[in-house]
């Protein structure tokens, strides 16, 4: 695909897993550190990211729109655009923290991964292994030493649900 | 997820969680333990600059016991936000103990108020955590009556934390000086005494107050001067990275 212009700005394309195809401009995607070094070294007009679901660049993309328009005096809007924003189901804000952190967008990883840990705190510890799909290694034996060792922690209203 | 991601999520959470997600699996366990998480994590508390807590201490008649409950500190001091936690001494105490400082969220408690005695504590309340030190090694009981000073703080070029006791001999009735020091690292879990250059010192008060500022503990300290019979006030301090 070869490099286009329109007036002044110059057009990047973004080819999600799907294959899905994302046009905008350049000035938006210099916000990930990854894809600024991609643009910088070789003047390259299409980007493939096979391993980002075009749903969770379809929400990235939104991001950094709003982002490029943040002034002090649309502060307040902002912030409840990035509430609204990590308001959606744990797996998908997974994915999604997981694809901005290879991005490297500062700013919105921080506060993905702040959502992330508020939505984990409270959950059971079989919840976290579910969510992570992660197997115990640990015996029942092994177990309850921690739970002995550490009562407090395993006290109040669990959450057992995934999402 | 990548470790590096994983460990970012991690250092966000309160202790409560962290405690209970080392069961998660082992992999989970060696890393919320190790002492490059702990590091970030109290980076991470400290920088989010959440709404600090404190540590109320009261101490109830009816159950002849101190009572301990953490309250947000912004807030009023309403009963229901209360959490109430265990006492670091577990009733060895009689009196109750001084606040040698703190530092991170963790204390550094002594039992040296009512008498001669040598508890002393480091206690992280958020995990229920409670470390009694050893011994100094400087044998007090020779060297007839004296009285000691405790300071803590933390160590950023190595990481560490400190405690300095600084312990004054007294003859005829005056404190003598320079004082011995000695000092307890935490990571390598055993006192040291100083030995070397002892620069011009004072003697600090015994209902100090300490105040750690830049990784000096400081004590107000003073100087009895014989010739014009008054007495000179000052700060005293000690750079725990320098020792």
């Amino acid at each position: 695909m070869a490099s286009s212009t329109t007036g002044e700005k110059k057009i990047l394309t973004l080819k999600g897993g799907d294959n899905e195809e994302f046009i905008l401009e350049e000035s938006l995607v210099l916000q990930s550190e990854l894809l600024k070094n991609m643009v910088k070294e070789e003047r390259v007009s299409s980007i493939p990211l096979p391993s980002i679901k075009s749903k969770t660049l379809v929400k990235i993309i939104e991001y950094l729109k709003k982002h490029a328009e943040l002034t002090p005096s649309n502060k307040e809007e902002f912030k409840n655009f990035e509430k609204e924003f990590v308001n959606v189901v744990l797996e998908e804000l997974l994915d999604i923290t997981v694809a901005v952190n290879y991005l490297k967008i500062n700013g919105l990883l921080e506060f993905c991964c702040q959502a992330v840990a508020d939505r984990i705190k409270d959950k059971s510890v079989e919840a976290v292994r579910k969510i992570f799909r992660i197997e115990s290694d640990f015996t029942p034996e092994e177990e309850s030493e921690f739970r002995k060792e550490t009562p407090e922690a395993f006290e109040g209203d669990l959450d057992d649900t995934t999402n | 997820i990548p470790e590096e991601l994983m460990i970012q999520i991690l250092s966000r959470l309160p202790p409560k969680s962290l405690l209970r997600f080392r069961c998660v699996s082992k992999s989970w366990n060696s890393l919320i333990s190790s002492p490059e998480f702990i590091r970030q994590h109290t980076q991470q508390a400290i920088l989010s600059k959440k709404p600090t807590h404190k540590i109320l201490r009261y101490f109830s008649i009816p159950q002849k016991k101190e009572l301990y409950s953490v309250r947000v500190n912004n807030a009023s001091f309403s009963i229901d936000t209360n959490i109430n936690i265990q006492s670091p001494f577990n009733d060895t105490v009689r009196h109750y103990f001084r606040i040698v400082g703190s530092c991170h969220g963790i204390l550094c408690l002594s039992d040296d108020l009512f008498g001669y005695s040598h508890v002393l504590v480091l206690w992280n309340p958020a995990i229920n955590r409670c470390l009694r030190l050893p011994m100094p090694p400087l044998d007090c009981s020779q060297i007839g009556r004296y009285m000691f000073v405790f300071g803590f703080g933390f160590d950023i070029k190595s990481k560490d934390y400190k405690v300095v006791k600084m312990t004054y001999s007294q003859s005829r009735g005056a404190f003598l000086l320079p004082p011995k020091v000695e000092i307890f690292s935490l990571s390598l879990g055993i006192w040291k005494q100083l030995d070397g250059f002892i620069p011009e010192s004072y003697i600090a008060e015994y209902f100090y107050k300490q105040a750690v500022v830049h990784g000096k503990v400081h004590w107000t300290g003073y100087k009895i001067d014989v010739e014009r019979k008054r007495m000179k006030n000052l700060i005293l301090a000690f750079d725990l990275s320098d020792e």
